[in-house]
């Protein structure tokens, strides 16, 4: 399991992790019935080691005794089943934290989803969850070992006290042993953990780009790093082996000349008068297993501490922003027929980051608008603010004569088709891709359709499962071209109030573009459209062309009207002709 | 009424999951078919596998149990009151002895079992990064890195570790069956009457064990590439307002994952209970019927004592290999992924040699019939009979699909053809090293790779000879990156990120700097101006005619409106040549090419409006 990132946690600090037990329910009643039959279990298992020492010290012919051995010896082990419901509370613990996390990473603001790499994003949902969980398991443990060890030095000091004197340094040692073992042995495996992480993304970095090996013919340059990190791997490894060859030989030296001094003192005193022989048995029977017992109990102490640190980190996770969907209005019905207007609009996506400066206009419903500009200029940025996918720094943003803000923010999007360039496509198939925002499927007339206007009717013909057929990591025959079909498909099947493309199909070849883009304006007559393009010509008859350029609007109107009056779309036009 | 998307969607994933979950668990993805002995065997003498090392490891291991053996015999000994000088001082010693075989034993398997993962790993690593193009359509780059770091620590656990261990312990057994037989047969015989019924009771154990085991895994997995493939997209997700959706679809996989997690863990306790319960009848048939021996005289207590040591470990040891064999049985799938991979034929990359009579001049590229398909059945590329003239510019044109990339990667001989040739003036492709022909080929991708490390590194990466700075500035200048450059901190400064500090544009143009210091003589272009906005077109434009001079050039192109002036324009539909020629004779006798022209013009004239 992999184990979260440390951070500053408060030392002692409980909160964190107390809170994320509320959260997910943790069924406390439960877990504590269960918690103390299992002390109970213990008290007994320790128990049945002076009844073993008394029968052996010759108290055979006791059939009572006996009889009470048999039977508890079952009872104990029976009773170990009550491990299976403190397991599954830990699980619930786990699930539900799991899914708590999920549900966070759902909702997250775009602002701070931006922040994190989404790669490290599923780990915090999968693996940190359960890591904290354990600390049920691990809580269990503490208080079953300390309980035991607690009884079976009584046990051993009333068979013998001094025995016990001299057994106990060795296992002190032993139990000092174990706590630095244990600190050390988690900074080895976070550097371990390090190591192998940076390897991954060596690899993964170079698999991707593995078409500009081979044309640079740098194989061999390539295989000699890799062997490179995985020997830092290998010495680190090597490191890990040392250490742990050192501390398990030690341990179990220890164990060993525990067992020899009970024997060898035990048999002299017993040979004195000075202790009974049933209660050397005793002793020896439980001086087998007692070392193990204490380190157990002290690895579950340095877990729960190890998870308590890490908390903290983990607990962050509930203290993230949550998008918030739900506003008094609704959009449907005013998206397509009210006026969208903007008032000296600013946004960045970081702070102290400026991409939209001053935004002051209108777009008209029922239009087709146009947003042209050089890169870099927040085109893509405009059309994201308008789909609500950010939120303006300052300014107004309205529809009709209501701020956006009052809208409900999840019903606007999902009445808002928004194509981009190279839209992705989820694992599934075709038929689920482009019915992806959708709750019902199309009638055999809907598809067709759809699939005539976005130019696939020949293609999913031509595919053996048809719209069935899998859109996948490996093997899916379907060309960036087709796949961008799929995902405008997706995008129109809702018929939309309000359409934004950005670019959307600048990279079909130029039939694919040409019946695509004239089959949506001719669907789209008399509906809103904002369109993002970088070639101007493909945009030249919109209602109303804004020119932008650096986060500000330089020029907005017609065509011909910004060519005699801008410098900017002269500027960008002239070099578009010119390029020919 | 009829079901929502996303029942039905919660639905089929659940099936799709086990039904995925079952066929894995009969065989892997690719073959279909479980690892072998055969191809444990194979793999093992593929791979350099330290055989030295896993000897001289296991005879310190059974040197280890030995001696750890004896310890208990000289216990009863004490216990009789045989505390001499002698006594003490052997007991010390084996003691002290143990500590120290048992150090280097740990050391020695650790040490063993490194190696022998580093060894896969490279072997591996070299491999993979060998595989031909074509194979990376059947298996995906994350399942290679899986193998190269997953696999190979488990194989390498399972061979060292596991068998090593399994020898020992059962070595150990043998050993201390011996004492315990010594000391009193009948004790003996009835203590172990148990064995068989333990064993067998184990192997069921193992069976179910490991099946959920790796069933929980699988899901593990499952849940993992689900979220991450949603995670990555949350842009999307929230476009469509899918989050309730998608809320619903992960919950599914938690609760799919931890049902399984569960039944996992409660049948190992409930496993672990039965060996617990074999460990209790084992003490109690020891102290009572060992007590009334005792108190018969048929034993004395010292002897019982070492008698109750050696029984404990022997159940102590026969846990622990039944324990282990599941983890051979997982080795068996890591096997048999490792072994796929290492049974793709490998390209040559390092063969060099070419025919003498070339010459240092630009040579002629000839296709003659050249056919190829990543599937036998289903050719992207059929019968192309072509010639690039030394210093020819030529552009390609297509609908999408045509198998232009492909035919532009062919002439890398990054596929290699299914029948017909390539031929650099009248000499076979195969008269030339792999090495050696690719050195003349320079390709520019539609996606530039920039690997993260100083932009001197990227830049001069590829290079075989070692060059000086003021070149690499020489060549930034004519790309009109100089300035730029410097502005990023100049040579040194490290590219992060894939070079996304930098634009599209500027991306293109250092990897055409990249280029430029590499001089090919043939220069393979994808789709290099798409994407650019009319600024950085025309400063890409000019850093290609400066990297064109000279050479011959093979242009995969998006838009036409500009080839009016092309030297030379290629058709392909289909995997088919339908056109080739000027631009003005192309649209007089190649429909396809006026039908590709008028789209372009459509695409302008609607300029927004229908």
């Amino acid at each position: 399991m992999r184990q979260a990132k440390t951070t500053e946690a408060k030392r002692g600090s409980l909160k964190p992790l107390i809170r994320m037990m509320r959260e997910a329910k943790v069924p406390w009643l439960a877990y504590i019935f269960f918690f103390a039959l299992n002390l109970y279990v213990t008290n007994r298992g320790i128990y049945l080691y002076e009844v073993a020492g008394r029968i052996m010290g010759g108290e055979i012919h006791d059939p009572t005794l006996v009889r009470e051995y048999l039977m508890w010896s079952l009872i104990v082990v029976a009773m170990g089943f009550l491990i299976i419901p403190n397991a599954w509370v830990s699980i619930q613990f786990q699930r539900r934290s799991q899914q708590r996390a999920w549900d966070t990473m759902l909702r997250l603001p775009l602002s701070r989803y931006d922040l994190m790499a989404p790669s490290s994003l599923v780990s915090r949902v999968t693996t940190d969850s359960a890591f904290v969980s354990n600390i049920m398991t691990y809580i269990v443990n503490v208080f079953q070992n300390g309980y035991a060890i607690y009884l079976a030095v009584g046990v051993l000091y009333r068979s013998s006290a001094r025995l016990t004197y001299y057994v106990a340094p060795l296992i002190i040692i032993s139990a000092l042993v174990t706590i630095f073992a244990g600190k050390f042995a988690f900074s080895i495996n976070y550097m371990l953990q390090q190591i192998e992480s940076r390897l991954t993304s060596f690899l993964n970095e170079r698999i991707s780009g593995l078409n500009l090996i081979k044309a640079s013919q740098t194989e061999k340059q390539e295989i000699s790093q890799g062997e490179g990190l995985t020997e830092s791997k290998f010495k680190a490894q090597m490191k890990r082996t040392y250490y742990n060859a050192s501390i398990q030989g030690f341990q179990n030296f220890l164990r060993l000349a525990v067992t020899a001094i009970v024997l060898i003192l035990g048999s002299y005193l017993v040979d004195k008068g000075e202790m009974e022989i049933g209660g050397l048995i005793t002793f020896f029977m439980l001086s087998i297993s007692f070392p193990g017992t204490v380190q157990s109990f002290f690895r579950a102490i340095l877990d729960i501490i190890t998870i308590q640190g890490q908390t903290q980190v983990v607990a962050e996770i509930n203290d993230l922003p949550r998008e918030s969907l739900e506003s008094e209005l609704s959009p449907e019905g005013k998206l397509g027929s009210e006026k969208l207007s903007f008032e000296n609009m600013k946004f960045g996506y970081f702070p102290e980051q400026e991409v939209i400066r001053d935004f002051t206009e209108e777009i008209e419903p029922g239009k087709l608008t146009a947003i042209v500009g050089p890169s870099g200029s927040g085109k893509t940025t405009m059309l994201k603010l308008i789909e609500r996918l950010y939120e303006p720094d300052s300014g107004e943003f309205a529809l009709g004569d209501a701020s956006t803000e009052r809208y409900h923010r999840g019903e606007w999007r999902s009445n808002t088709g928004y194509i981009i360039q190279n839209s992705p496509l989820l694992p599934g198939t075709i038929k689920e891709n482009i019915l992806y925002g959708q709750d019902a499927d199309l009638s055999e007339a809907e598809w067709d359709k759809l699939l005539e206007i976005c130019a696939l009717k020949e293609v999913i013909d031509e595919l053996p499962a048809g719209l069935s057929t899998e859109v996948g990591e490996i093997g899916d025959r379907l060309s960036g071209g087709q796949r961008q079909r799929i995902a405008i498909a997706r995008a129109l099947v809702g018929n939309p109030e309000l359409l934004l493309m950005d670019e959307a199909t600048a990279n079909l070849d130029a039939r694919g573009e040409a019946t695509v883009t004239e089959n949506i304006l001719r669907e789209r007559k008399g509906k809103t459209t904002v369109v993002v393009a970088h070639r101007l010509s493909t945009v030249q008859n919109a209602d109303k062309i804004i020119v932008m350029d650096e986060g500000k609007i330089a020029a907005a109107g017609k065509a011909d009207w910004l060519y005699e009056n801008s410098e900017l779309y002269r500027e960008l036009v002239d070099l578009q002709e010119a390029s020919a | 009424m009829q079901e929502k998307n996303s029942d039905l969607a919660v639905k089929r994933q659940i099936e799709i999951l086990h039904e995925a979950e079952r066929k894995n668990l009969a065989g892997s993805a690719l073959s279909g078919r479980k690892g072998t002995w055969r191809d444990f065997f194979n793999l093992l003498f593929k791979t350099r596998i330290p055989w030295l090392y896993l000897l001289v490891t296991l005879g310190v291991g059974l040197i280890a149990t030995k001696v750890g053996s004896l310890f208990p015999n000289y216990q009863t000994r004490y216990f009789a009151g045989e505390l001499t000088r002698e006594t003490i001082g052997v007991g010390i010693a084996i003691l002290l002895g143990g500590l120290v075989l048992g150090i280097i034993n740990n050391v020695f398997t650790g040490f063993t079992e490194n190696t022998i993962s580093k060894r896969l790993r490279n072997t591996l690593w070299e491999r993979v990064i060998s595989l031909p193009k074509v194979a990376f359509k059947k298996l995906s780059g994350r399942e290679m890195i899986s193998r190269i770091t997953q696999d190979s620590d488990l194989l390498a656990a399972t061979l060292v570790t596991v068998i090593i261990t399994i020898i020992s312990s059962t070595y150990g057994v043998y050993l201390y069956l011996r004492m315990i037989f010594e000391y009193h047969k009948t004790l003996a015989y009835v203590q172990f009457a148990l064995v068989p019924v333990f064993l067998l009771l184990k192997f069921i154990a193992g069976r179910i064990q490991y099946n959920l085991s790796f069933r929980s895994r699988f899901r593990f997995a499952s849940l993992t590439r689900y979220m991450a493939s949603i995670l990555v997209n949350i842009p999307l997700v929230k476009s469509y307002n899918r989050e309730a959706y998608e809320r619903v679809r992960g919950n599914m996989a938690i609760d799919e994952y931890n049902k399984v997690q569960f039944k996992l863990q409660a049948v190992g306790i409930t496993f672990d209970l039965l060996d617990q319960a074999f460990q209790t009848l084992n003490d109690a048939i020891c102290i009572i019927y060992g007590g009334y021996l005792v108190t018969q005289g048929e034993l004395d207590i010292g002897t019982w004592i070492a008698f109750y040591t050696y029984s404990s470990g022997i159940y102590a040891m026969l846990t622990i290999v039944c324990n282990l064999w599941p983890m051979l049985k997982s080795a068996q799938g890591s096997v048999q992924r490792i072994a796929d991979v290492l049974n793709i034929p490998a390209e040559k990359w390092q063969t060099e040699g070419e025919p003498a009579a070339l010459g240092t001049e630009l040579p002629e590229l000839k296709l003659s019939d050249v056919t190829y398909g990543y599937n036998a059945d289903d050719p992207v590329l059929k019968n192309i009979n072509l010639n690039f003239p030394a210093g020819s510019t030529t552009y390609m044109v297509g609908p999408s699909g045509a198998g232009k990339t492909t035919l532009l990667l062919l002439l890398d001989r990054f596929y290699e053809p299914d029948s017909g040739q390539l031929s650099l003036n009248e000499h076979n492709a195969g008269e030339f090293g792999l090495y050696s022909w690719r050195k003349r080929f320079g390709y520019l991708q539609q996606e530039i790779v920039l690997f993260y490390g100083t932009m001197r590194e990227n830049l001069t990466y590829g290079l075989k000879e070692a060059i000086t700075d003021e070149a690499i500035e020489a060549v930034l200048a004519e790309v009109d990156m100089a300035k730029k450059v410097k502005e990023a901190g100049g040579l040194d400064a490290i590219v992060s990120e894939g070079g996304q500090s930098f634009s599209g544009g500027e991306r293109q143009r250092l990897a055409i700097a990249r280029l430029l210091l590499q001089n090919p003589q043939f220069v393979l272009l994808d789709e290099p101006l798409s994407n650019l906005d009319s600024r950085s077109e025309a400063q890409v434009r000019k850093a290609l005619a400066k990297l064109s001079a000279g050479r011959t050039v093979v242009a995969v192109s998006h838009r036409l409106r500009k080839l009016n002036n092309a030297e030379r324009i290629l058709v392909l539909d289909k995997g088919e040549i339908v056109g080739l020629g000027k631009h003005d004779e192309l649209l007089s006798n190649c429909p396809l090419y006026q039908e590709l022209v008028d789209a372009e013009l459509r695409i302008e004239k609607s300029g927004g409006q229908a």
